[in-house]
C-alpha cells in the first residue's frame, strides 16, 4: 500500500446540454450521475471549461458565444457550486479586441472568478502574451516578464497556471521553456508534499500525439518537479475531448470544448474543426468540474459510461 | 506550384516569389528550396484562417492572421534551414531551404 495523501479527490467530467453526464472518482472507485443529481458530489469544487474559440464562425458550429453560454449556465446551475472556473485556454480564436470582449462579457454573467492560461490562438496578436495578460491575468502576480504564467492558493490546494503556447516547437509541440521552468522550481520549493497540486495549462503536458503536436516538448521536466507531490492534477485542453491518464501519484486530463470537437488521435488527416450533425454536437463539447473531498482514499480517474 | 527564384541583376522582385500555398490544413510543399535573396509568398486558399511563424525561439518571422485570399512575403537573405508552422494550427508545418 502506498502512503495515503491528506486529501481524496474526485473527479467530474460532464458532457452537457440534452442527457448530460458526471463521471465521479471517490477513493479511488468510479461512478456515473447525472448532472444535478443527488450523486453529485459535494466538497471544494471548481470547474474546468476550455477552447472557447470566440470568433470561430464556421462548421460544425456559426453560434461559439452560443454555445459557451450554454456551458456557462450548466455550470451556474451545478449542484456543487463551483468556487471558481479554470479556463485551459484559446478563449478566443484570433485574438482579436472585440472577441476578448465577447468572452469577457459572457464570463461576467456567471459572477464566478474566472482564472485563465493562454492558448496559441489568444496569442496571436503582434504584442504576444500582453493584450491576454492585462485583460485576463492583471490580478495575479506574473511568474516571469510577460509569461503569462502564475500560481494562487484556494482551499489548502495550490494551483499553478502555466503557458507552454508561447515558443511552440516542431510539429506544434508546446513548451515551457527555461525561464517558467526555473519559476516552477521556485513556485514549488518549501511547499509540503502533502499539498495538492492542481496544474492546468493549454496544450497537454503529457504527450497525447506528437504527429499532431499534441504534447509538451519539456513536459516531463515539469513533471519531475512534481514527482515528489502525493496529489497532482494536470488539466488541460487544446484537443477538444476527455483524455484521462494516471501515472503514479499525477493525474491527467483534458477537457472538451465549448466550441468545436476535434478528431481522435490519428482518426483523420490532421486534427482541425470535426463536422458532427448539428443533433450530435452538443454531447461532443463540454465542461468539466473538480471536487476535491477530505479523506485518506488513494487517488484514481477512470471514465465509466452512463449506466455502467 | 513553388518555383525558386534566380538571381538575376541583384533585383529580387516579390512579385515573382516563390509560391507556398496553404490548403486543407497544410502548406504546399512542406519544404521548398530557393537560392538566397528569394521571395517565399505564403497564400491561403483555406476556408479557416492561417499563419506562417517561424518555429525557433527567435522567431525571426510571422505574418499576421491570413484569411481566404490574403497572402504574406518574405525575402530570405541568408542561407539554411528555417523551419516554420502555423501560429493558428500549429500542427501545419514547413521549411524554407536556402542554399
Amino acid at each position: 500500500m502506498t502512503e495515503q495523501p491528506t486529501r481524496r479527490r474526485a473527479l467530474e467530467c460532464m458532457a452537457w446540454a440534452g442527457t448530460g453526464l458526471i463521471w465521479t472518482v471517490t477513493g479511488g472507485v468510479p461512478r456515473s450521475a447525472l448532472i444535478g443529481s443527488a450523486e453529485a458530489a459535494t466538497g471544494f469544487t471548481f470547474a474546468q471549461m476550455s477552447d472557447s474559440h470566440i470568433g470561430f464562425a464556421r462548421e460544425p458550429n456559426m453560434d461559439v458565444p452560443g454555445t459557451l453560454a450554454e456551458g456557462l449556465a450548466a455550470v451556474k446551475v451545478m449542484a456543487a457550486k463551483p468556487a471558481f472556473v479554470l479556463h485551459t485556454g484559446d478563449v478566443t480564436h484570433l485574438s482579436k479586441p472585440a472577441e476578448f470582449d465577447t468572452a469577457e462579457k459572457l464570463f461576467g454573467t456567471i459572477g464566478l472568478d474566472t482564472h485563465y492560461v493562454p492558448g496559441e490562438h489568444d496569442v496571436l496578436d503582434e504584442a504576444g502574451t500582453k493584450p491576454f495578460i492585462a485583460r485576463f491575468q492583471k490580478r495575479h502576480t506574473q511568474g516571469g516578464d510577460g509569461g503569462a504564467f502564475y500560481s494562487f492558493d484556494a482551499e489548502g490546494v495550490h494551483f499553478i497556471g502555466l503557458n507552454n503556447v508561447v515558443d511552440l516547437k516542431s510539429g506544434g509541440m508546446g513548451n515551457l521553456g527555461a525561464a517558467q521552468l526555473t519559476w516552477l522550481e521556485r513556485d514549488l520549493a518549501g511547499r509540503s508534499a502533502s499539498t495538492p497540486i492542481v496544474v492546468f495549462a493549454h496544450i497537454p503536458l503529457w504527450t497525447v500525439y506528437e504527429k499532431w503536436g499534441w504534447g509538451t516538448e519539456d513536459g516531463a521536466q515539469a513533471l519531475s518537479l512534481l514527482k515528489r507531490f502525493g496529489s497532482v492534477t494536470v488539466l488541460n485542453g487544446h484537443i477538444h475531448q476527455v483524455m484521462q491518464k494516471v501515472e503514479g501519484n499525477v493525474a491527467f486530463h483534458s477537457a472538451r470544448s465549448t466550441a468545436f470537437p476535434q478528431p481522435a488521435p490519428g482518426a483523420a488527416p490532421s486534427p482541425g474543426p470535426m463536422k458532427v450533425e448539428a443533433a450530435r454536437l452538443r454531447s461532443m463539447l463540454g465542461v468539466a468540474s473538480v471536487t476535491l473531498v477530505p479523506g485518506q482514499g488513494p487517488l484514481a480517474i477512470i471514465d465509466t459510461p452512463l449506466g455502467a | 506550384m513553388a518555383i525558386p527564384i534566380a538571381m538575376s541583376d541583384g533585383v529580387h522582385d516579390r512579385r515573382n516569389a516563390a509560391l507556398v500555398i496553404i490548403r486543407d490544413y497544410s502548406f504546399e510543399p512542406a519544404t521548398l528550396r530557393v537560392v538566397a535573396g528569394a521571395w517565399v509568398r505564403w497564400l491561403n486558399v483555406d476556408e479557416a484562417p492561417a499563419g506562417v511563424e517561424h518555429t525557433g525561439a527567435d522567431r525571426l518571422f510571422r505574418s499576421t492572421v491570413l484569411f481566404r485570399g490574403e497572402s504574406y512575403a518574405r525575402q530570405f537573405n541568408e542561407r539554411g534551414e528555417f523551419p516554420y508552422h502555423c501560429g493558428i494550427h500549429p500542427h501545419m508545418r514547413g521549411r524554407v531551404i536556402v542554399s
